[in-house]
């Protein structure tokens, strides 16, 4: 064996190395991304999935099938603060999804980061978002909710401080919102990465998926 | 090495560049069109709440209730309704607190500039800039009676279309328009 030939050989191993550290890196991109936008797709979907919940609902606020037992439109509303909303409406059944025609009480609200079933996620900032009819046992579900914020308007475009619908709730007294700016945020539940490496936070705002939407609380609350 | 075993080894090391400079330019246009649907989701919901504020007032300046009495006139003739050619804010409205009508939208364009994508509640800033989206509204007239597609006609008629474009450089380098349609219909009972 010449020496040209060794390096030859040499050369060979070199360049065959070099190739296979490049896919060996191309594989490790191609899962991380695969990972990365699996993640997107879940993020925007659970957002779209909320959003399209809660739209169905907040827009039946006062609602009734049987027109004649609608509530007061502007007692429909029974309580309000930044992280939960409370009213009357007809919710949908199985059997008619313009509802029984019995007035029922829906309330929804979001729990803290810190409840029992979303400690057990690598998302530090997650949320069970809750939905309760009439009293029953909650149902919940946790769609990497670390946002949901209510900001209640009067009839002037003016914000009313929580404070105030509180205590309006509490002495049963109309509650005076004409519309309302729903801020939801959605992540992650369990993104690819290491969330002990705080320098590479995986669950920072550039992965979340935003919603905001000023809307009427209720159609029927204005006369036009 | 000879040089055609060069040529031969030139060309693998082409071909393989050409292969991961495509794998690349997949990945980075696949994050691009995530990180835009965000946006344009964002955009659909700025969209939809000026929708949903502009069905919150009257349909028409005639019909608009008085603010100081809160009696509102009832409009039996098209005649009542404010002219084709004259929808859109009046003088006084020139802020949109002050629109009291549907059709003051007509011609309504603004910049948001907090829509935050913060995700972390305690902190929100109430104008934290994350994506600058311009919004911008029409609001005509349309007959159904006599066009299925209900473009804009030049006459009166009972049902107004409101129509908001929702642009911003975060989507597709500002050459896409996130467009929504909704039609306001006069009624009295």
């Amino acid at each position: 064996m010449g020496f040209s030939t060794l390096l030859d050989i040499i050369g060979s191993t070199m360049i065959g190395g070099t190739i296979l550290l490049i896919l060996f890196r191309m594989n490790d991109s191609a899962v991380e991304n695969h990972y990365l936008n699996s993640g997107e797709l879940i993020v925007q979907t659970n957002l779209i999935s909320v959003v399209e919940l809660l739209e169905y609902d907040l827009r039946k606020i006062g609602y009734c099938q049987n027109w004649e037992d609608a509530p007061v439109p502007s007692e429909a509303l029974l309580e309000a603060t930044d992280t939960s909303i409370s009213f009357l409406t007809d919710v949908s059944t199985t059997v008619n999804q313009f509802g029984d025609g019995n007035i029922d009480t829906l309330r929804y609200w979001v729990g803290s980061p810190n409840d029992v079933d979303v400690r057990k996620t690598p998302n530090p900032k997650d949320r069970m978002l809750y939905r309760q009819v009439n009293g029953e046992a909650p149902l919940y579900s946790n769609m990497g909710v670390t946002q949901l914020k209510i900001v209640y308007f009067d009839a002037l475009g003016y914000e009313i401080p929580v404070s105030e619908l509180i205590v309006s709730a509490a002495a049963k007294q109309p509650l005076g919102v004409i519309t309302m700016q729903i801020d939801i945020t959605v992540e992650n539940t369990a993104a690819y990465g290491d969330m002990e490496d705080e320098e590479n936070e995986v669950y920072s705002k550039d992965k979340s998926a935003f919603w905001r939407q000023i809307r009427l609380a209720a159609p029927s609350l204005n006369n036009r | 090495m000879n040089t055609g075993q060069m040529m031969i080894t030139m060309a693998a090391m082409i071909l393989l560049s050409t292969v991961i400079l495509s794998v690349n330019k997949n990945a980075l246009n696949t994050t691009s069109s995530m990180t835009e649907n965000k946006y344009q989701i964002l955009g659909v919901s700025l969209g939809t709440a000026l929708i949903e504020e502009a069905f919150s007032k009257s349909f028409d300046a005639y019909t608009a209730r008085d603010p100081i009495t809160g009696d509102a006139e009832k409009a039996d003739n098209l005649s009542d309704l404010t002219n084709y050619y004259s929808l859109g804010p009046s003088p006084s409205e020139r802020k949109r607190r002050n629109f009291n009508d549907f059709d003051d939208y007509n011609g309504f364009v603004e910049n948001t500039s907090n829509a935050s994508m913060d995700s972390v509640y305690s902190e929100t800033l109430k104008n934290e800039i994350s994506a600058i989206f311009k919004v911008e509204s029409d609001v005509y007239y349309v007959d159904p009676s006599t066009d299925s597609e209900l473009k804009k006609v030049n006459y009166r008629t009972w049902h107004k279309r409101m129509d908001v474009f929702v642009t911003s450089k975060f989507l597709n380098e500002g050459k896409d328009t996130v467009k929504l349609s909704k039609i306001y219909s006069y009624f009295y009972y």
